[in-house]
């Protein structure tokens, strides 16, 4: 029961356009080895980069599953090279194995937000920003993700994921707003499961002063919201971290069971 | 294109004026697409007007542009609502969306080709409705259907502008805008 929301032909236009539609299918959107540095040749078809990879992004709307590895090769659209049109074509062939997978939304018995935020620190090669991001579910349905590249350099990992929890929090303040427009009762306080100690200590208590006076001012918003009991921040292991899925390439299976946690469901067996 | 050029009269998108110098007159096309069935087969051809926008300038043909999109998290929030509680999903669409936009700048266009007409053929159109096209389109279209959504009793949220609730007693509706195709869910299939 419930409600899929496939996107079967536009999956198959986007590898029609791509060329890719007898390409064997991989298990996943992106290989776990190591990205390389090494200079590379730029890709002789800039412009075709970018159509199949702006075509992705509309993707993303009923596949969570592919979020992180379309902003990887996002980050390109101005100069991509060889090795970044491999990486689109790895996500090409992760879809030709998945083209009636879509998002399943069912039928939820509590009305709870909960959200995972995630990042990994220097996690870009090119200029060791961190990437994040956060996953907000509603009842058993995820309704709102995001990952991206942080503005700033962050000192350590807890500053990372300090930024990341910034942004799941900010959504899901908005979120009971929009709750209350809609004339939906909301439970308790939303919690944000985050899978680094350090951050959660921070979101409760000013300490590691030292370490961390250099955060800005706008991220301790997290802090204030806390106090003010809007939301909670409880401690996740990573294991259990749903917002993994975004910040790093994962091992199939792994991933698999993360696909079947983010509600990206083959169609039911008729 | 016959049914469209009827459309736009209908619609009284333009009236005929004659040309001055300093009236700054965007160009207009005509774009041509074939609808297909999910099977490939044609269903029809379907034609539509364009105006150049491109060619428009800012301060004198258009001011302000923006409009809102429906944000992704509410469409999926709602639709999780709607299937928690059992609720029906409607889809909408709206014929000529852009032709309802009612412009508050004067814009002028050359007449289209094809039908220009032959008592007047040095007359340019001045522009009423907004077209397809047009720098402000979208606003135009936006601001006239969030009029008279308001004037039949729906509230816009808050937090998403392109979201709109109509209650009555215990049953709800919720009406969610995607530029012309609407939405519509609610508790009560009646008050659908």
């Amino acid at each position: 029961m419930g409600l899929m929301l496939p996107q079967h032909k536009y999956i198959l236009d986007i590898l029609t356009r791509a060329g890719m539609l007898s390409c064997k299918p991989v298990d996943t959107p992106i290989s776990t080895s190591k990205a390389t540095i090494l200079p590379n040749p730029l890709f002789s078809d800039a412009t075709r980069f970018r159509q199949i990879v702006g075509a992705l992004q509309y993707l993303t709307f009923t596949r969570p599953d592919i979020c992180s590895a379309v902003n990887r090769v996002c980050q390109f659209m101005h100069a991509p090279t060889d090795s970044h049109w491999a990486a689109v074509k790895r996500i090409l062939r992760y879809l030709r194995g998945t083209t009636s997978h879509g998002l399943h939304i069912t039928c939820s018995s509590s009305f709870a937000l909960h959200g995972f935020t995630d990042a990994d620190w220097a996690g870009s090669v090119e200029d060791r920003k961190s990437t994040g991001g956060y996953l907000v579910f509603f009842g058993q349905t995820p309704i709102s993700w995001k990952f991206g590249k942080q503005r700033t350099i962050a000192h350590s990992s807890t500053e990372a994921e300090y930024k990341a929890l910034a942004d799941g929090t900010a959504e899901v303040i908005w979120l009971p707003y929009l709750l209350t427009d809609l004339q939906i009762p909301s439970a308790s306080a939303p919690i944000i499961w985050c899978d680094n100690l350090g951050a959660t200590y921070l979101s409760a208590n000013p300490i590691f002063h030292s370490r961390t006076k250099h955060v800005e001012v706008d991220y301790h918003f997290v802090r204030d919201r806390v106090t003010k009991k809007e939301i909670q921040i409880r401690f996740i292991s990573s294991q259990d971290q749903l917002a993994d899925v975004f910040t790093k390439p994962l091992p199939t299976s792994s991933f698999t069971a993360f696909l079947f946690k983010l509600r990206v469901d083959p169609p039911p067996s008729a | 294109m016959r049914e469209k050029i009827q459309a736009l009269c209908v619609k009284r998108t333009w009236t005929l004026v004659p040309f001055h110098p300093s009236m700054n007159v965007v160009g207009s096309r005509w774009v041509y697409k074939i609808k297909r069935r999910s099977d490939g087969s044609i269903e029809r051809y379907k034609a539509r007007l364009v105006a150049r926008g491109f060619t428009q300038q800012e301060g004198i043909d258009y001011s302000e542009t923006f409009s809102p999109i429906i944000k992704q998290a509410t469409v999926r929030l709602v639709f999780s609502i709607a299937v928690s509680c059992g609720w029906k999903i409607h889809q909408l669409d709206i014929h000529n969306a852009f032709l309802n936009g009612v412009l508050d700048e004067e814009v002028y266009m050359k007449q289209p080709s094809g039908f220009v007409d032959s008592a007047l053929p040095s007359h340019v159109c001045r522009l009423h409705k907004s077209l397809y096209g047009l720098k402000q389109a979208p606003r135009a279209w936006y601001t006239h259907l969030n009029d008279f959504l308001l004037s039949i009793g729906f509230r816009a949220s808050k937090v998403d502008t392109s979201l709109f609730i109509f209650s009555v007693g215990a049953d709800i509706c919720y009406l969610l805008v995607y530029v012309d195709d609407i939405l519509l869910i609610g508790s009560n299939s009646f008050l659908l």
